[in-house]
This record gives structure tokens, C-alpha cells and sequence, in this order.
């Protein structure tokens, strides 16, 4: 008996505690549902000074419902002046969203739970299980905003911007190839993420809405956007319209995104004058490179070290506003936000694009910048100019500075 | 050798008891949804056969009226007017050692405050009609913002703290110093007005189409000169003003015959119920920036006044 870990007692003790640990998480799934957008919310309250009422809150999530489903019973909205078919379709919507499940026919069900919301989160707020422990964050849909693409800075990406990320996945962070995914299921991934990344938008408009900070003119917490008893009235109809103006320019946006043509690079791109005309650029006032990726390009320029206003993402400037008092942060922190991290620039000299490292990437890179982010868009260099920059760029990597073991290397046969 | 055992029955004891709560961090819980008016909803708001939404009308107007106001306050505010930056961008920014001061708080004489901007909101969608807006505006419906009229940035301030444009228009963005500046417009997702954010040569310009128009005034900053903001309006008709040096503003032409609702804002707050307003010296309400107007006739000269606290502004 007495080399037995546990005596009988203990065991039964154990056996209890399993048995209360089981029932405890019960035998039935999680209740699967959208979370709001929680930081937007307490950012636009802070500056508008009015709070959000329950019953806004119930009519925002309704509201979201009847448009969009739930995350297992995914709806694909119908949109006034847009063909909606081009986004996005029922089939490929059920594909993603759900549990994760093969049906009948074989079909995968669930792909979006399975593949990517331990880190994007059910609602694609960048905010899954995993998330915290990541740096970068997972990417928060619900703007609109992505920054690898081969669109304007503030336009959607392409459905191909979205299809490369999804087959490079982003190096240098967490998010990895799904290269191996049938083209059928990438499809339908890509069109949840829009599908969500559009859920998100209205759900940003619908808050400022009923915040009173748009055009319908919302008096206090207790004044709903839609409600059925008012249905024939002038200003339901009014109201009704503006959501579907709202939805008409959301989907619009995406329908309307395209790449930009990229003209060929100048005779001596790729030569030593090349990259001298990059490197001048780079340092010079017309690219102002430096600024940000500083004087030998580690990512450490003056305005990385500026601890009053730190450079930081468009995303972590909504959650986290200057300024927060000590209510402010707890308000956050009981809301689950992502702790506030400062961003920093490339470091070019590591040969790591999170965008991507064909020449083409990096153009679009600097011609339009990124989105949410302080990096601009290039606009007044030509197009040449961005070719000799990029070159300079893709040449940093190269340089024996950047290379110390080499260096040591050679230092060593020296010796020798 | 039992003993040890003994412990660490109890510590697997306690380690399962601690993984009954679980380690996931705290989540904001779902807004409760009712379903069978999701379903309703959608009836009414997606096209089709169902559908029943439309655009709401407005009354036709009867003619144009004027609008001037002033915005005072009631003492000078005690504001310190500090440097804005120091160091080397400092030192860069100015040359001439002239401190970069706040541009923003600009009070007059008469304690008039500058660019508070005022714009009309209701009717919400003013058709293109010369009924509706005089020929006046037709001229720069879709003009171009250049020279004095273009938003600049001079010794690393932004020479209009609140900037006010049509929807229509397309505007000059200057840089008028000797460095590089990077302007970051946030745009307005709500009303269309798109964001941009552009790195600007010493001297060199950009052009800023909105495409959309804005709500309320949206934030413009320099990511390079973090203490550099202004603010912007786009608006889809040319019914908005913003205050000069004395307080005073003016919207000419302005449709009359019809209910209108303005809104008024400063620094991005909208004016509230702690701001003394007066339409013809009879009392106004103003909430959240909002302020009905009615009974407007054609060719009417409506005098409005604002009178802000000082103390909320120190």
C-alpha cells in the first residue's frame, strides 16, 4: 500500500475533483459568438463623452445579425447597387465559418475555427487565445485596414493581395504558409476574412452612429437606430437607407480595389548606380528614409526613441488614446485590449520583408506605404526613384556590415 | 519517501483545482442580440421585393438666408501658450529660434476664438439643385485648393489648425519647410472621406482628393513631428464655416424655408450644454454640438453667438 502515489482516499478525492471539473465544462459546446468591438466603443465614448446604452448595444448586435448571421449560421449580406456575388458566396461562407466538421459529402466545414482564430479570434479582432503572446499582434479586420497589399494606402486589398498573404503567410511574424490548403478552401477563407473584415466596418459605423457622432442625429443612450414598431414611419425608412448606403459603400470599397500598374524598372537598375542614386534617396530629404530606419537602417531612427508620442499602428492608437487615467486602462484591461506595444520600423538590414521580398512587394511598399501604419506612401518620388530606393533597399542585407560573422570570419583567415 | 509522495498528491490536487477556472484572459462578453428581429430587419433593410427602404425628402426651400455668429469667451483664458517641441527639431523646425507655439487655442482681442468650425448636418442630403444651392457655390464645387487656400505646414505646425473642404474639392497638401514632413489624414470611414498619409520633400506638395465626405472633423498629424495635429472637415455641400480671429463666421446663401440642424465643434469636442448660445439674442439649446434652426425666411440674417466658459478651457 505504501507504494502507492495516492491512497484510496486521495483517490477518491481526485475521482471528485475530475468528476466536478467535467461537469463543470459540461458536455455541450461553447455558445460560439461575435464579440464587439469593445476598444472602438470605449475611444469614441472617451471622446465624445456619452456612453453607449444597453439597448444601442442589443440593436447594434440585431442589427449586425440580420445582416451578417452568427459565426455558425454565417449570412452573406445582400447590398443594394452592388453584386455581392463577386465578393463572396453563401457556399464558401459556410465552408469557413462553423465548427470544425466534414459533412456528408466530404465537404470541410469550419476551416476559419480550424486554421486561423486561435490568433485572428471568432470575430477577426485579432484578438484569438493565442494572440497575446504574439508579436505582431494577429491582424484586427474590423477596419478594413491591411498593410501588405498592392492597392492605394487607403484602399482595400485585392482578393490576389489576400490569396499571396495566405499562401507566404508574413515572414518574420507568427503567421505561417497555408500553401498546402486546396485552392477551394483558400478561396473560401479569403472571402470570410472579408466577410468579417465588412462585419467589422459596419459595426464601427453603427457605434459612432448611435454615439452621435454621424449624420442621424442619435440623441442619448436610450434612442435605438431601427425598431420594427417604427417601421412605417418616414424616419425608419430614412434610417433603413442608411444602413444600406453604409453597406453599399463598404462593399464597394473592396469591389473597387485594384492593383496598381507597377512600371518596369530604368535601364541601370541593379547596378552600383543604381543603388548610390537608392542610397541617396534613402538619406537625402526627398525619400527621408532615415527618419524612421535610421542611420545605418537597424530600424532606430530619432523617432523611435521619442517616448512622448512613440511610434505606434493605427490599431493601438484606438485602443489605447493618450492620455489614459488609471479608470481608462482598468476599463481595457476588464475588456481583454492587447497590451500597448510601440512599433518599430524594418530593421533592412536582416533581408526579412514582412510584405514580401520580390522586387515588386517592396515597390508597393514604398509607393504607397502601409497601411495603418506611420510608414507613408512615396508620392512624390517617380517611379524610377522608387526602383533605385528599392534596390538600395534589397542590397543592405549584402553589405558586411550587415553581416558580422562573415566579418569575423575574415577577420580570423587575417590573423592567420 | 511517503512524505514526499503526500505532497505531491497534493500539489496534482491543487494543480487541478487551478485549472478549473483556466488561464484565458478576461474577454468583453457579447451584446445580446434579438434574433426574430434580425430576421425582420433584414426584410427591411436588404433589397428586394421586401424592401422598403428610401431616402428621406425635405421640404423644398423658399429661397437663401444668411447665418453670421460669433464664438467668445466670456474671459481670456488663462492658457499657457509653451513651446510645442524642443531639441533639435526644435532647433531644425525653426531656425530663427521662434518657439513653436500652440496654434491651436488662438483667442483674439475679444476673446474670440478661432477655428471653431460649424457646419449643417440636417437636411442630410442637399440635392444639387440651384434651389438648393446658390449658383455662388457652383464656381468652386470642384476646385482645386491652391495657394492661400491650400493646407500647409510651416516651421512644423500646420498653418490651419481646422481646415474645412468640400467633399467635391480636391485640395493642396504644402510643405513649406525644409524637411521632410508625413502627413497622415485619417479620413472619415463613416462619411467616405478617405484617409491618406503621404511623405512630403522639403517644398514639395501632394495632392488630397477625399472621395467621401466627413461627419466631424477628422485628426491630421505628422508621424515624424509628433506634436504636429490639425484638424480637417469634408462636407458634401458648402454649408459650413470656421470661426476667424474674432470669433466671427459666416454662411452665405444658406437654403432658407426649411429645418436645419448644424453642428459646432472645436478641437474635435463638440460645444455642449455648457456653452451660452443665442440665435437673434434669444436663448438657444445646444446638445452635443447639435442646434436646430427653424422658421428661416428668404433673405433672413440670422446673428448667432456662442459664450464658452474660459475655466473649461484652462
Amino acid at each position: 500500500m505504501s507504494k502507492m502515489f495516492f491512497s484510496w482516499n486521495q483517490r477518491s478525492v481526485l475521482l471528485l475533483v475530475a468528476l466536478v471539473a467535467g461537469m463543470s465544462l459540461g458536455c455541450s459546446p461553447p455558445v460560439v459568438e461575435f464579440r464587439p468591438a469593445a476598444g472602438y466603443k470605449l475611444a469614441r465614448e472617451a471622446e465624445l463623452e456619452v456612453q453607449l446604452g444597453a439597448k444601442q448595444e442589443e440593436n447594434i448586435a440585431t442589427i449586425l445579425d440580420s445582416l451578417f448571421g452568427t459565426p455558425d449560421k454565417p449570412h452573406v449580406p445582400q447590398v443594394a447597387e452592388v453584386d455581392m456575388g463577386q465578393l463572396m458566396n453563401q457556399t464558401a461562407i459556410e465552408m469557413a465559418a462553423g465548427a470544425v466538421a466534414v459533412d456528408e459529402d466530404g465537404r470541410p466545414h469550419g476551416l476559419y475555427r480550424q486554421h486561423c482564430a486561435h490568433c485572428h479570434g471568432i470575430t477577426g479582432d485579432g484578438m484569438g487565445p493565442t494572440a497575446e503572446f504574439l508579436n505582431p499582434y494577429p491582424r484586427d479586420y474590423r477596419m478594413g485596414k491591411f498593410k501588405f497589399k498592392s492597392t492605394t494606402t487607403n484602399a482595400r486589398p485585392t482578393d490576389d493581395d489576400l490569396h499571396r498573404l495566405l499562401k507566404h503567410g508574413v515572414p518574420g511574424t507568427a503567421m505561417p504558409s497555408f500553401r498546402v490548403l486546396p485552392q477551394g478552401q483558400k478561396d473560401s477563407l479569403v472571402q470570410y476574412v472579408i466577410y468579417l473584415s465588412m462585419r467589422g466596418e459596419l459595426e464601427r459605423l453603427l457605434i459612432g452612429e448611435l454615439l452621435g457622432a454621424g449624420e442621424l442625429g442619435i440623441e442619448g443612450p436610450e434612442e435605438v437606430l431601427l425598431t420594427l414598431a417604427d417601421k412605417n414611419t418616414a424616419e425608419f425608412q430614412e434610417r433603413s437607407a442608411w444602413v444600406q448606403e453604409k453597406m453599399t459603400s463598404i462593399a464597394s470599397s473592396w469591389l473597387q480595389a485594384q492593383s496598381e500598374e507597377v512600371p518596369p524598372p530604368p535601364e541601370n537598375w541593379g547596378s552600383a548606380e543604381s543603388r548610390q542614386l537608392g542610397r541617396d534617396l534613402f538619406y537625402g530629404t526627398r525619400g527621408g528614409c532615415v527618419k524612421c530606419h535610421g542611420n545605418i537602417a537597424l530600424g532606430d531612427g530619432d523617432n523611435t526613441f521619442d517616448l512622448k508620442t512613440p511610434l505606434v499602428d493605427d490599431w493601438t492608437k484606438e485602443n489605447w488614446p493618450k492620455k489614459l487615467g488609471e479608470a481608462g486602462l482598468l476599463e481595457r484591461e476588464a475588456v481583454g485590449i492587447l497590451a500597448e506595444r510601440p512599433l518599430r520600423p524594418r530593421n533592412l538590414r536582416q533581408g526579412v520583408y514582412r510584405g514580401g521580398r520580390r522586387p515588386v512587394d517592396i515597390y508597393w511598399r514604398i509607393r504607397y506605404g502601409i497601411s495603418g501604419t506611420p510608414m507613408p506612401a512615396a508620392k512624390e518620388l517617380k517611379s524610377d526613384e522608387i526602383w533605385y530606393l528599392l534596390d538600395y533597399v534589397r542590397s543592405l542585407p549584402y553589405e558586411s556590415i550587415s553581416q558580422p560573422h562573415e566579418q569575423l570570419r575574415n577577420l580570423k583567415r587575417e590573423r592567420l | 519517501m511517503f512524505r514526499g509522495k503526500k505532497i505531491a498528491s497534493w500539489i496534482s490536487l491543487l494543480l487541478i483545482v487551478g485549472c478549473l477556472p483556466g488561464c484565458q484572459r478576461k474577454v468583453v462578453d457579447a451584446w445580446p442580440s434579438n434574433s426574430d428581429a434580425a430576421r425582420q430587419i433584414r426584410d427591411v433593410v436588404e433589397p428586394g421585393e421586401g424592401s422598403q427602404a428610401t431616402a428621406g425628402l425635405a421640404k423644398e426651400p423658399t429661397g437663401f438666408a444668411t447665418l453670421r455668429g460669433v464664438v467668445q469667451f466670456n474671459r481670456k483664458p488663462n492658457v499657457p501658450v509653451g513651446p510645442l517641441a524642443s531639441g533639435n527639431d526644435a532647433k531644425l523646425c525653426s531656425p530663427d529660434d521662434s518657439a513653436l507655439e500652440n496654434t491651436f487655442l488662438q483667442v483674439g482681442p475679444n476673446n474670440g476664438l478661432r477655428n471653431v468650425a460649424i457646419w449643417l448636418t440636417k437636411p442630410r442630403r442637399i440635392p444639387e439643385d440651384p434651389k438648393w444651392i446658390h449658383k455662388e457655390y457652383q464656381a468652386t464645387r470642384d476646385a482645386l485648393l491652391t495657394g492661400k487656400d491650400a493646407f500647409d505646414q510651416k516651421k512644423c505646425v500646420f498653418v490651419s489648425p481646422m481646415f474645412a473642404m468640400r467633399s467635391t474639392q480636391t485640395v493642396e497638401i504644402l510643405n513649406s519647410d525644409s524637411m521632410l514632413h508625413n502627413t497622415k489624414i485619417e479620413g472619415d470611414p463613416s462619411g467616405g472621406a478617405a484617409g491618406a498619409n503621404s511623405g512630403i520633400s522639403g517644398g514639395g506638395k501632394v495632392l488630397y482628393e477625399p472621395a467621401g465626405y466627413s461627419n466631424q472633423p477628422f485628426k491630421v498629424s505628422c508621424s515624424i513631428h509628433g506634436w504636429m495635429q490639425s484638424w480637417m472637415l469634408v462636407r458634401p455641400n458648402p454649408f459650413f464655416a470656421v470661426s476667424d480671429l474674432n470669433g466671427g463666421f459666416e454662411i452665405a446663401q444658406l437654403p432658407a424655408g426649411i429645418d436645419m440642424e448644424f453642428r459646432v465643434s472645436h478641437e474635435g469636442k463638440f460645444f455642449g450644454a455648457d456653452v451660452e448660445a443665442t440665435v437673434n439674442g434669444e436663448p438657444l439649446t445646444i446638445k452635443s454640438g447639435r442646434l436646430k434652426l427653424s422658421g428661416i425666411e428668404p433673405n433672413d440674417e440670422i446673428e448667432l453667438k456662442f459664450v464658452l466658459d474660459a475655466k473649461n478651457y484652462e
